[in-house]
């Protein structure tokens, strides 16, 4: 009864905007990296429920997959940015990398 | 060539050597001299070529004439009034003007000459002898001009010349005084000729000669109207030819360099006034002619009595050019036309030669001119003694000196008019008078100068004859002073005569001060012209647009003596004469054999000899009365109006004004804009410290900035 | 039945991810992290996307959360510091995403979806191949590629500098 497209797209909508949250609440680097994690989840997530109820003929799940590989690339290059980041300053500390201020 | 040509060229010659000399006459090797003096020598040669030809033609009546039309303004006016001016400019040659011409270069040539020697190491060198051309073209030109404004134009710019070279040394305060004093002083003659001719110009709508004697032909200018047109003329000439009250000028304008004295203020532009009287001698009315005689005969007597006193030796010789032309005035006012007319060509040799005497004593003596330092300079300058003592004996009426001749005929013409007119008989007493004063006081001079011991023994010893340069032109003066030049057939009076108007028919009657016509018609002639056609062309006339007038207006008659003139000629002569030697002996009397000695005279006569030698006061009378008054009320027009109401209340005020706005403009200036400038920058620049802030660098805020748009567009894209 | 065990996977993705949001200590957030995961996989199984559920299952707890925790652990001085850190102001980040989260659901509750009876799909693996290499051929090499370019782009960013 609940396994319809709205309940699937309400999870989704909840994690994504966790998922903002994360993004904007945390100082650490690797917590906004979970963050960015838990949107693409969401996103994910989105794309399986509309394959699932519209006719869509898997595509969906396609997508779905695509963004896992571009989740692991992603997270693969953006935690070698942090420990990068890590070896110069000593923190990973968000507001310490602000070498663009003013 | 004909002889309008040859004047033509005459006039100009000068003309062009003032143009090249004043311009380039420095860059010139020996500044240019030469050519002032070639060109003067060139229009010398020209006159006396005239002359040649006036003598072959010894025709009384010549007259030669040319026209051409300088302006037209009745082209530009419909009807023919007074304003529709037509103003020809013309050329008259006749025997006056011939002999005024040969006159003229004569002597301006002379003193070129001597200047060479007498200015040599001026610092100006090259401007003297500019004026001096720019002077004899002035004199030339007023010599040969036919109608009065043209005269008048020349007029003013011989007395610009006068100006010029008197105050040739005008770093000397007082020659810078003396040139101003002459100029105005002729001014005041110039106002009465510009009046004389107006009324002239106003009546008939021409200011030829021709017009004007055909007007008095015709009867105008006869009364009351006429006489004082006449004056009104007459008063340039005493401006000009310094007569009394205006003789003020010429004893100052010896401050001028001694050739200047002997060209302008011995010989010509002083006689430009007795020249006009000469040119207009029909015109004025025996009225205006006994107002002439007396005037002249009065400054002749007059200026004679101040010589007597004076220690410069050119200022004895100025007061002596006064008397002169007083003598020439009282013998045409007399109707003496021809003696007044003679002695101005006489005098010009002889004064001139006085001066340049003068000049050369002030040379040799380093510049003293005082009478009394001088001495005994017989022994060391000869020549300038001799000439000098020829030109004397000239002045003094001596007979076989010319100035007896011309002297004579005077006082002649006096004579027979006291005798024909004895009411006026004082005129006889100024003539005989003023001779015999000057015979005393030109003998005073030759004496005290050359005669006796020499009074200062250091100038004395540095003394020393002239140069050739300088006793050339003394000795052709003292020649032309000499008696027997005049004594061939008496030529001059028969080519001078007495003019008379012959009285014409003419077909309008003109109204004086009233509507005029311009030129008059027809004229019926009466006398004709003896002029040879193969000689000289005939009347070259080309008065433009109206009827030409062929014939002249005057006849020249030779006066007819009567038994009364013989008689007078002949008393006249005998008195001259007596007059002269005891003159000459009273003057031997007084300076060689110190028998009366003048000391202790003007001792005895302090009060006389106060008055003479301080001028009659007259110097300080015109101060008191009108230049002083002028000069306050001057002061007084400048300290209250000037400087008071205009200065300080207009000029100053509106400076403050000025000055107080720009002020004001420079505050709002500072203030508003540059606040408007400085707060928009600094706006700016606030306004960018406050935006510089979004830049923290750090990445979660600008995502949230993004974030926060995204939603916003999302928001407005649900709503719509 | 079903729908009790779906939503029991609902919220067990929801509060784990929200502890992963909140909990000061990051290798917590981490294994929220995974707990997450872990129940989107299961969802996906409910969503019929067996294949998706155990590649999301492989890839993100067998890879990525462990590249997090040795990440993590390679970047916090681990003797005597915290592994806690200090936040943010909650406001301005819930300000953010409260308005997202309304308006996506706003959208979610408002659109007319085109929907379709549940269809039954039992084998989505092969149809999941051919769509790959079939339609998606293009995005598979790209993807192929980036995942190239990734690992490359990885190893080099974290050399130290005394390395060639």
């Amino acid at each position: 009864m609940i396994n319809n497209l709205y309940f699937f797209l309400t999870i989704s909508a909840l994690l994504f905007s966790l998922g903002i949250t994360a993004i904007f609440y945390r100082k650490n680097i690797i917590a906004i990296l979970i963050g960015v994690e838990l949107v693409l989840n969401a996103a994910s997530l989105n794309f399986v429920a509309f394959s699932r109820f519209t006719q869509s003929h898997l595509h969906g799940q396609v997508f779905a997959l695509f963004i896992i590989i571009i989740a692991a690339a992603e997270a693969a290059v953006a935690l070698a940015i942090v420990l990068r980041l890590f070896q110069t300053k000593e923190t990973i500390d968000v507001e310490e990398a602000n070498a663009l201020r003013n | 060539m004909d002889m309008i040509k040859l004047s033509l060229l005459i006039v100009t010659l000068p003309l062009i050597a003032f143009t090249i000399q004043i311009l380039v006459g420095k860059r010139l090797p020996r500044d240019g001299d030469f050519i002032s003096l070639a060109s003067i020598f060139v229009s010398w040669i020209l006159s006396l070529k005239l002359l040649w030809n006036a003598f072959s033609l010894y025709d009384p009546q010549l007259k030669i004439t040319k026209e051409w039309l300088w302006f037209d303004l009745a082209r530009f006016s419909s009807d023919l009034d007074i304003f529709a001016l037509k103003l020809p400019v013309g050329i008259l040659l006749d025997n006056v003007s011939i002999l005024m011409l040969v006159v003229v270069t004569t002597v301006s040539f002379l003193v070129h000459f001597y200047s060479i020697g007498y200015m040599k190491g001026d610092a100006h060198y090259s401007r003297f002898f500019a004026y001096l051309s720019l002077f004899s073209f002035s004199m030339l030109g007023l010599v040969l001009t036919d109608n009065l404004f043209v005269l008048y134009i020349f007029w003013e710019l011989v007395g610009v010349c006068s100006y010029l070279l008197i105050g040739f040394w005008f770093e000397k305060r007082s020659a810078a005084n003396a040139c101003k004093k002459a100029f105005l002083t002729t001014r005041v003659g110039d106002i009465g000729l510009f009046i004389g001719i107006m009324m002239v110009f106003t009546t008939l709508g021409s200011v030829s000669y021709s017009s004007i004697f055909e007007a008095k032909a015709s009867g105008l200018f006869s009364g009351v109207f006429g006489t004082i047109a006449g004056l009104c003329i007459f008063m340039g000439a005493v401006g000009k030819s310094a007569q009394f009250p205006l003789h003020i000028w010429l004893p100052d304008a010896m401050e001028g360099p001694t050739p200047v004295s002997a060209l302008i203020h011995a010989a010509t532009m002083v006689a430009a006034g007795v020249y006009l009287v000469v040119r207009l001698f029909v015109f004025f009315t025996p009225d205006a002619l006994l107002t002439i005689a007396y005037v002249g005969g009065f400054t002749a007597l007059f200026a004679a009595t101040m010589a007597l006193t004076h220690q410069d030796i050119k200022k004895v010789l100025a007061y002596s050019t006064v008397s002169q032309l007083g003598l020439m005035m009282l013998a045409l006012g007399v109707g003496a036309y021809t003696a007044g007319f003679f002695h101005l060509v006489t005098h010009a040799s002889f004064k001139a030669c006085l001066f340049l005497v003068s000049g050369s004593v002030i040379h040799a003596l380093h510049g003293e001119q005082n009478l009394f330092k001088m001495g005994g300079l017989r022994k060391k300058m000869p020549l300038t003694f001799g000439t000098c003592l020829i030109a004397t004996l000239a002045i003094a009426g001596v007979p076989l000196f010319s100035g007896f001749v011309s002297k004579d005929q005077i006082l002649a013409g006096t004579l027979s008019f006291a005798y024909n007119h004895p009411p006026h008989s004082l005129l006889a007493f100024f003539g005989f008078g003023a001779s015999a004063l000057t015979a005393f006081y030109m003998f005073r001079l030759l004496f005290l100068t050359f005669f006796g011991k020499p009074r200062d023994e250091k100038l004395y010893s540095h003394a020393h004859e002239s140069s050739f340069v300088i006793t050339l032109p003394l000795i052709i003066l003292a020649i032309l002073s000499l008696g027997f030049i005049y004594e061939k057939q008496n030529w001059f009076e028969h080519l001078i005569q007495k003019p008379q108007l012959i009285a014409i028919k003419s077909s309008v009657v003109v109204a004086p001060n009233s509507e005029t016509l311009p030129i008059f018609k027809k004229i019926k002639e009466k006398t004709k012209e003896n002029v040879d056609p193969s000689a000289t062309p005939q009347d070259d006339r080309e008065v433009l647009g109206d009827d030409v007038k062929d014939q002249p207006q005057v006849a020249y008659v030779e006066p007819h003596k009567t038994e009364n003139e013989k008689k007078a000629h002949t008393q006249a002569m005998v008195a001259s004469v007596f007059f002269a030697f005891f003159s000459i002996f009273l003057a031997w009397l007084f300076y060689i054999q110190r028998v009366i000695d003048p000391e202790k005279v003007s001792e005895k006569y302090k009060s006389v000899y106060n008055t003479l030698v301080n001028l009659y006061w007259i110097d300080e009378a015109y101060q008191f009365l009108f230049i002083g008054p002028l000069i306050k009320i001057n002061n007084f027009l400048y300290k209250k109006i000037d400087s008071e109401i205009i200065d300080q209340g207009f000029i100053d005020r509106s400076a403050l004004i000025t000055v107080k706005t720009a002020h004001a403009q420079g505050d709002f200036d500072n203030t508003v804009i540059d606040r408007g400038v400085d707060g928009t920058a600094h706006t700016v620049f606030s306004g960018g410290l406050k935006l510089v802030r979004i830049q923290t660098g750090q990445v979660q805020d600008y995502l949230k900035i993004g974030l926060g748009l995204v939603i916003i567009l999302l928001i407005a894209f649900i709503l719509m | 039945m079903t729908d009790i065990i779906l939503l029991i996977f609902g919220l067990i993705t929801v509060v784990s991810a929200a502890l992963a949001v909140f909990h000061p200590h990051i290798v917590y957030a981490a294994f929220s992290l995974m707990l997450t995961f872990f129940g989107v996989a299961g969802l996906y199984v409910f969503l019929q996307a067996d294949f998706v559920a155990g590649v999301q299952v492989l890839i993100y707890v067998g890879g990525i959360l462990i590249l997090f925790l040795f990440a993590i652990m390679l970047s916090h001085k681990l003797f005597g510091s915290p592994l806690r850190d200090l936040q943010k102001k909650l406001i301005p980040a819930l300000g953010l995403s409260l308005p997202i989260f309304f308006i996506i659901a706003y959208v979610i509750f408002s659109t007319n979806w085109n929907l379709v009876s549940q269809t039954g799909q039992n084998e989505t693996v092969s149809s999941l191949g051919h769509l790959i290499l079939d339609q998606y051929i293009l995005p598979f090499e790209l993807a192929s590629i980036l995942l190239l370019g990734a690992l490359i782009g990885a190893v080099y960013l974290v050399r130290s500098s005394d390395d060639k």
